[in-house]
């Protein structure tokens, strides 16, 4: 698909990846409308990058998605592009031993991980096709997945929603590619941006670059262009594209 | 479009061809679910090389209806 002058929607583009992936959109001619919770930020980047729109949405709310895309369908028709970006990164292992004793995963940061991490992107993939579909738009999805898909230590609520992502995006490339729409993911690795270094110890995160064989963290630029890639390959379909540096071989 | 439309269908939804008659519907055949349908209506496109409406395809629910809409078309085009 030629980016220029398609209609893209990005979910969570105010901050980190997201932001790149609205700036490397809106420089190839993407007209980009960025659904996100905060604010203040929509109205920082509506200023600063050439978005065609910003929308004030929690993802992770089914009534706020159905809402929102439905005025934005109403003003701007079916999105040719879906990427679904928007989630939180926590970390905490299933069973802590602290000085307190031995302590489970909280249920409340499962269920907010699963819903903003998961739920997020079937509520959001579930009002964009339906209208692609309505219209015989040729669409593609592109969800953001995570190499710890594969299961990571300490990241039982990531790993379980970021694995269901990678399975929501095979299922739908079998449903929805006779329509035309292809669906597929992109899964970072370990990457420069404040919700790693929020995420991850300084000592942690000397270890797991260690661990890269190109013995460094992705640039959020690369995973940007990695979208891009998934977006203009019409070849490329119901595959999770890994951007880890090596990290899983 | 005489047997075309039938052999098509037959082909899509593995019945045999003497079952599909202009009364035969969705409800009728187990296997014509609604990805079936998408299925049918892509191969429905490509042997008649056009491109069904979204209300097109919701109205195609029996092979009356497939027949209708498609003898629309061809009268039009």
């Amino acid at each position: 698909m030629e980016l220029r002058d398609k209609k893209v929607i990005v979910t969570g583009g105010v901050r980190g990846l997201g932001r790149r992936m609205v700036e490397r959109l809106a420089a190839k001619g993407a007209r980009v409308t960025v659904f996100d919770l905060d604010a203040a930020g929509l109205e920082e980047l509506g200023r600063r990058v050439g978005v065609a729109g910003c929308v004030e949405c929690d993802v992770s709310d089914y009534e706020a998605v159905a809402a929102a895309t439905a005025r934005y369908h109403d003003e701007s028709g079916a999105a040719d592009v879906l990427v679904n970006n928007a989630g939180i990164l926590h970390s905490a292992p299933l069973i802590r031993i602290g000085p307190a004793g031995v302590e489970r995963h909280d249920a409340a940061a499962w269920q907010r991980v699963l819903a903003a991490d998961l739920s997020s992107v079937f509520y959001m993939t579930a009002c964009v096709v339906e209208k692609m579909v309505a219209t015989r738009t040729r669409g593609v999805v592109v969800n953001i997945s995570s190499v710890s898909a594969a299961g990571n230590a300490g990241q039982s609520a990531y790993s379980a929603a970021k694995a269901g992502v990678n399975a929501l995006t095979a299922t739908w490339a079998k449903e929805l590619s006779m329509m035309g729409i292809r669906v597929a993911a992109v899964a970072p690795g370990f990457t420069e941006t404040e919700s790693t270094r929020e995420a991850l110890s300084e000592a942690v995160l000397k270890e797991t670059i260690k661990r890269v064989p190109l013995r460094r963290l992705g640039r959020p630029e690369e995973i940007a262009d990695g979208v891009v890639h998934v977006i203009e390959n019409d070849f490329f379909n119901g595959k999770v594209f890994e951007l880890d540096g090596g990290l899983i071989l | 479009m005489d047997g075309k439309v039938e052999g098509l269908l037959a082909e899509v939804l593995q019945v045999p061809a003497a079952k599909i008659t202009d009364d035969l519907a969705m409800a009728d055949v187990d296997a014509w679910d609604s990805l079936k349908h998408m299925e049918l209506v892509v191969a429905l496109e490509t042997m008649f090389d056009i491109q069904l409406t979204f209300d097109e395809i919701v109205a195609m629910r029996s092979v009356r209806e497939i027949k209708r809409v498609l003898g629309e078309r061809s009268a039009v085009s």
